[in-house]
């Protein structure tokens, strides 16, 4: 095994997704690279939750659906999970909470009292997951005292005897695991081995790094899933990072007191769901008219209205693009993965400051709370550009706001600043910013804000294609997705079908010409996202008059996984 | 009242003649000269409504925000740079219908900033229907029968709500509005004045003689007593009190929310280090 999928699950409240990360950390320090994801309801405590954990030695940029080793802490999590083992799984069984029964034949059960150990040992009946954490370890022949460290950091701000009694009972569990099973048994697949160094985060932990490597100086946002874990981390230590982190009443006042923070000078960034966005649309709209650089995070979840609050999904393309009354120009990305939300949220931030105008980060729930092992990110790298502003000296002259410019950018201000004022204006306004309402000036206005649009489209990176070039077939993803379609094209590959895959993560302006000769050269084409209307194919039927015939569609709140790709393409290319 | 001051720009001037707009601006310009203040020492939000035109006429940086919503952007102006005087310029219908609720919360907060009601008791740009203060039965475009909701009072309002300063002055008495708007832009913290504000192109009831047969200046009173602000602040009909109701001193948001409650956030670098940040993933 190695390359496995790991599953603990059990009811919430039983330390789930702790257990989960613990043994994310031990394999990542152990030297293997990780792909973790948590499934729970919408409830603090009783539902069904559920961490599952790809464990590698290569690279990988997603789950898979089959599970090889599975933590059952009850009998809900055999009668839910015991269909998708794989041939040969491993399973440790809970026998406190539930019976060995009804598994598939070929699978290896490991039955363990877990609550009874953690008692044995001096612990609560919730440490049963320490206790399974312990035997597991015994069973991938993985080094125990990585594990030791893996408590310490995940559990940093307990008290010391808590973590020590955690530390104990995984013993118990790994002494019990030693006892009871024969090395023959034990499958080698955590060991310990050299390789680069690397860290495991989410895609919500990514945005905040950048956040704050970029500057950003005020973030505002409403608690909402799936963003609350960039406002625990920012707001726990914004002081220590020189800035802010404010809890608005409502969306409407984060949205409103970031572009207030932002008109003032700061870097400034909110953070919300569709339904927060929704509340956002009219000071989104301000945003682009007053000419204000602001960063938007907005984290999908299927919809419509509360939806499905605690799952994934891609249905806010078309409500992004086209949110808050009449045209401004909006940048919207789109990032991939984990290294793509880091880079894209530094580059967000340029983004708004050079143009004047709101960026949307377009992730979802999948992408934000997913941890991906990734090498650490090169802080050399990150540039900081504040766009055209106007000198201190060239503010105490005469100068005009929204100076009409042949780029659309007007040299930026700064209030507060000893010299000539200037204001802001959600009225058409004319340079100085003075309502304005003649016929001649209203056009020269909306050409001046559009035409930063099409400054931008000239400078903006080009899509990427991942595969064989030359390959024929073509896959189109936006998004988060992006993963399942890389592990698809690995298995397409070894079956000796050649794809290629345009990944689109610049939403708008759109890179029309790179996609359309993408689909003209390809002779089959599959596009994959997650809502129910293909959007981002309207989107490019929109923008390059191709209609894409085959769609992958998935709007069930789970994530895509590579398989329902691959069979996808197998059907097509047979078809052919 | 003064004419041509550094404060005043070379717009025309679309109010009504006798607006009490007119009142509240030349109050605020005489304050802000009273104080020795600069136009560009000063950030002025507004909402919208005839109230949000004075972003043409009153020369300071500015904003003119979305209904509603000058409070959320003037708090996030305030955390940026402390050193602005920040002035939400708000109407009875933008901040009391449609703003609400940011006028509980800002008093809650405390951000360091004058919030000034142009109250006209009607919305007025869209010709005449009934705002959250219209008094019950006041016949208007969209109530032919008359309001029947009880007006909203803002007084009461904020002082529930723990605003540090609360005052309500008359856009007919430019000296003692100018006297109230120096204390509101001295105070440390979130102070809200409620101005009367005839309008005298649509609301036929509140008009200047009708306040004027009713206003009386507060006196001998203790504005630092909060039961005694709040019954003050139920009196309304007969006789309309006038003053400052309520004053305390207490941290303000900027004070507990910044990380160095002495600097500038907007002037900090913005260059940071995250390699120990990064760190704490491995």
């Amino acid at each position: 095994m190695n390359d496995f999928i790991f599953k603990i699950a059990g009811e919430a409240g039983q330390g789930i997704a702790s257990a989960g990360l613990i043994l994310s950390k031990t394999a990542l320090r152990s030297g293997h690279f990780v792909f973790a994801s948590s499934e729970y309801p919408s409830l603090i405590r009783g539902g069904h939750n559920v961490f599952v954990a790809r464990i590698a030695e290569e690279a990988i940029h997603s789950l898979r659906s089959d599970v090889d080793l599975l933590i059952a802490l009850n009998q809900n999590a055999v009668d839910l999970h015991g269909k998708e083992l794989s041939p040969g799984a491993v399973v440790i069984l809970n026998s406190d909470k539930a019976v060995d029964f009804g598994f598939p034949s070929g699978v290896n059960i490991f039955s363990i009292p877990l609550i009874k150990l953690a008692q044995e040992n001096g612990g609560q009946e919730l440490m049963m997951n320490n206790v399974a954490l312990g035997a597991t370890i015994f069973l991938l022949g993985a080094d125990f005292e990585i594990l030791t460290s893996a408590i310490h950091d995940i559990f940093s701000s307990a008290k010391p005897e808590v973590i020590d009694l955690n530390i104990k009972v995984a013993r118990a569990g790994f002494d019990f695991a030693k006892e009871n099973f024969t090395e023959s048994q034990r499958s080698g697949s955590l060991k310990a081995k050299k390789a680069a160094k690397k860290i495991l985060m989410s895609g919500n932990d990514a945005i905040c790094l950048a956040a704050v490597a970029a500057g950003c100086k005020f973030f505002a946002a409403y608690p909402m899933t799936p963003i609350n874990s960039m406002i625990s981390y920012l707001s726990a230590q914004a002081k220590k990072l020189g800035m802010v982190y404010f809890q608005p009443e409502d969306e409407i006042a984060g949205i409103n007191s970031a572009i207030g923070a932002s008109s003032a000078g700061l870097r400034s960034m909110v953070a919300t769901s569709g339904g927060g966005f929704s509340l956002m649309t009219e000071a989104f709209g301000l945003a682009g008219m007053a000419e204000v650089p602001l960063v938007i995070v907005e984290g999908q979840r299927p919809g419509p209205s509360t939806g499905l609050p605690t799952w994934s999904g891609q249905g806010d393309l078309r409500f992004v693009l086209h949110a808050s009354q009449d045209d401004f120009p909006r940048i919207i990305l789109a990032p991939g993965d984990q290294e793509e939300c880091f880079w894209q949220t530094i580059e967000a931030f340029n983004l708004a400051d050079k143009y004047q105008t709101p960026v949307v980060i377009l992730v979802d729930k999948f992408l934000c709370e997913s941890q991906k092992s990734v090498v650490a990110f090169d802080e050399s790298k990150v540039k900081i550009n504040q766009g055209l502003r106007l000198s201190k000296e060239d503010q105490k002259k005469d100068y005009l706001r929204y100076q009409i410019t042949e780029s659309g950018i007007s040299p930026r201000p700064v209030i507060g600043r000893p010299g000539q004022t200037f204001i802001f204006n959600s009225d058409e306004h004319d340079q100085a910013g003075f309502s304005e309402e003649s016929s001649d000036n209203r056009k020269a206005m909306m050409e001046k804000r559009m035409r930063k649009l099409t400054t931008l489209q000239k400078e903006m990176p080009q899509p990427q294609v991942y595969g064989f070039p030359e390959a024929t077939t073509g896959l189109i993803s936006w998004g988060s997705t992006k993963g399942a379609v890389l592990e698809a094209q690995k298995t397409l590959a070894d079956q000796g079908v050649e794809t290629r895959f345009l990944h689109l993560n610049y939403l708008n302006p759109f890179p029309a010409e790179a996609v359309e000769s993408f689909l003209r050269n390809s002779q089959q084409i599959l596009m994959i996202e997650q809502n129910i209307a293909g959007q981002a194919a309207g989107l490019i039927r929109e923008k390059t008059g191709i209609k894409i015939e085959n769609l992958l569609l998935n709007y069930d709140g789970r994530p895509i996984m590579p398989e329902e790709i691959v069979k996808r393409i197998e059907t097509l290319v047979k078809i052919k | 009242m003064a004419i041509e001051d550094e404060f005043k720009t070379n717009q025309k001037i679309t109010w009504c003649l006798g607006c009490g707009n007119f009142g509240i601006w030349a109050a605020l310009k005489n304050a802000f000269i009273e104080m020795g203040l600069r136009p560009d020492q000063i950030f002025s939000v507004y909402g919208i409504g005839c109230h949000g035109h004075m972003i043409n006429y009153l020369k300071t940086y500015g904003f003119e925000g979305v209904h509603g919503r000058a409070l959320p952007l003037a708090t996030g102006a305030k955390i940026a740079n402390k050193s602005l005087k920040v002035m939400a310029i708000v109407g009875d219908g933008d901040q009391l219908g449609e703003g609400g609720n940011h006028l509980i919360h800002a008093s809650r907060r405390n951000p360091d900033i004058t919030c000034v009601l142009h109250n006209n008791q009607l919305y007025s740009l869209t010709v005449g229907q009934p705002s959250p203060t219209s008094d019950k039965g006041a016949k208007t475009r969209s109530t032919p029968e008359g309001v029947f909701d009880q007006p909203f009072n803002p007084l009461a309002l904020a002082i529930a709500s723990g605003a540090s300063f609360v005052a309500r002055g008359f856009a007919g008495d430019i000296p003692q509005l100018t006297k109230i708007l120096v204390e509101a832009v001295n105070h440390r913290g979130f102070a809200l004045v409620d101005v009367l504000q005839p309008c005298v192109a649509l609301n036929h009831l509140n008009t200047y003689s009708w306040f004027r047969e009713r206003i009386y200046n507060l006196e001998n009173h203790d504005a630092k007593n909060k039961v005694l602000a709040f019954e003050k602040s139920l009196e309304w009909g007969e006789k309309i009190p006038l003053g400052i109701f309520y004053q305390e001193e207490r941290p303000t948001l900027e004070e507990q929310l910044l990380p160095d409650k002495d600097a500038i956030l907007a002037e900090q670098p913005l260059e940071l280090s995250i390699e120990k940040l990064l760190a704490e993933f491995r």
